[in-house]
């Protein structure tokens, strides 16, 4: 693999991390008071590493993993991590970006989340979703990497 | 100095950060406590303690998707990624990423999230350096379980001893 | 705030459909190979043709959803909907794969 391709796979795992951390940030600190910047400024980086890690992890995927990683997977002891993991996988991230997105900007106008106890817990839903959606897309990551052998 | 030993070297201070804050909370949790009370300096303590644990577990996840990232160039494969060993570090990794959720929305006992957190940190310390072990994943799951037990009763041995020496 | 509601609104509404275009789209080109090598001509790439596809139907009923005004829906509910399509198509796909995979 080339330098360019290791960057982009580290730059995607990099990115969908953070992004997850951003949205832990803001799960950890939704109920303090007085900080309605730190969560809008939590789900806007959210979303911007969601988007980033959606463009270079698709270019790492269109470009190199169908005809140089696939393969390896498919001949090895573990098919299935393909046919089911990174075909989920590659379908499932999709739903990252407009998840965050919508966190941002219901964050971004949402001046009373603190009085409206049902909108705040429909914002801590929809955190929660999007952390255990990414969650279980890095684990499948870790488990398609983890296929890759000799 | 090469990228092996820089994310190696990542991961130890992630993990010493991760096990010595998370051992030193429980020790100064009981300490504080003795008097039945959490004054201000001593929540300060302990928020700070909490931060150092956190920011171990971030080095941690992070120096530790370095690792992997190397080993999948080196495309080490199944039998290094599918080992028991390895799942069973990270399934300590998942608990632990879990019952540190539910501490913070007080949504399990503090004691009992208090020794699952701190077990898991010594079970993923001495999963990930224990290379010759040839246990399935179920006997590390059950040493686990064991160690999370024994951590509990431990502390609640310590915790009751600092209220009778009040 | 009326108009933050209705944008609010929108963007949750395009949300859902999105989501649930991006399942129709994989299940469909999955079931249908004539409808996949569509996407790989059409965009070079079967998954890019996904990922456009999925950001053109976002932008598109936005402002559609926007225009109905969409006030009588809380923006609570809507949220848990989305939270509840989210949910359901994550497990709609993985099971989808599995069967494809182990039973067919």
């Amino acid at each position: 693999m080339s330098y360019f391709l290791i960057s982009l796979l580290v730059s995607h795992i990099f990115l969908g991390t953070l992004g997850i951390v951003f949205l832990t940030g803001y799960l950890l600190y939704f109920f303090r008071e007085d900080n309605l910047g730190f969560l809008k400024r939590m789900s806007f980086f959210a979303f911007l590493s969601f988007v980033f890690s959606w463009i270079v992890g698709g270019y790492y995927y269109v470009t190199y993993y169908g005809h140089a990683v696939k393969p390896i997977i498919l001949s090895g002891e573990f098919p299935w991590v393909h046919k089911v993991l990174m075909e989920t996988k590659e379908h499932i991230f999709l739903f990252l970006p407009f998840l965050a997105f919508v966190l941002f900007i219901a964050t971004y106008f949402g001046k009373n989340i603190k009085d409206d106890k049902k909108l705040a817990y429909s914002y801590i839903g929809l955190c929660f979703t999007t952390v255990s959606v990414a969650l279980l897309v890095t684990i499948m990551g870790m488990a398609i990497s983890g296929a890759v052998g000799k | 100095m090469d990228w092996s030993t820089f994310v190696r070297s990542m991961h130890i201070i992630g993990t010493a950060l991760g096990v010595g804050s998370a051992t030193l909370l429980e020790v100064l949790s009981i300490k504080f406590s003795k008097d039945g009370k959490v004054d201000i300096f001593e929540h300060d303590v302990l928020r700070i303690c909490i931060n150092v644990l956190r920011a171990g577990l971030i080095i941690v996840v992070f120096s530790g998707f370095g690792i992997m990232v190397l080993g999948r160039l080196r495309m080490l494969g199944p039998e290094a990624y599918f080992s028991p060993r390895f799942l069973a570090k990270m399934a300590v990794i998942l608990v632990l990423l879990l019952v540190a959720f539910l501490m913070n929305f007080r949504l399990i006992n503090l004691k009992v999230g208090s020794a699952i957190s701190t077990a898991s940190w010594y079970a993923a310390l001495v999963f990930g350096l224990w290379r010759t072990n040839k246990f399935s994943f179920f006997v590390l799951m059950g040493l686990y379980l064991g160690l999370i037990f024994v951590t509990y009763y431990i502390l609640e041995f310590f915790r009751s001893r600092a209220i009778k020496t009040k | 705030m009326q108009d933050k509601h209705s944008i609010l609104s929108a963007i949750i509404v395009s949300a859902i459909l999105t989501i649930a275009a991006i399942v129709f789209l994989t299940v469909f080109g999955e079931l249908n190979p004539a409808f996949k090598t569509w996407l790989t001509n059409t965009f070079s790439h079967h998954w890019i043709g996904k990922s456009i596809i999925s950001v053109l139907v976002f932008l598109a009923f936005t402002p559609i959803f926007y225009l109905f005004r969409l006030k009588q829906i809380s923006i609570a509910v809507l949220v848990w909907i989305l939270v509840a399509v989210a949910n359901l198509s994550f497990g709609l796909l993985l099971a989808f794969f599995l069967f494809e995979t182990f039973f067919n």
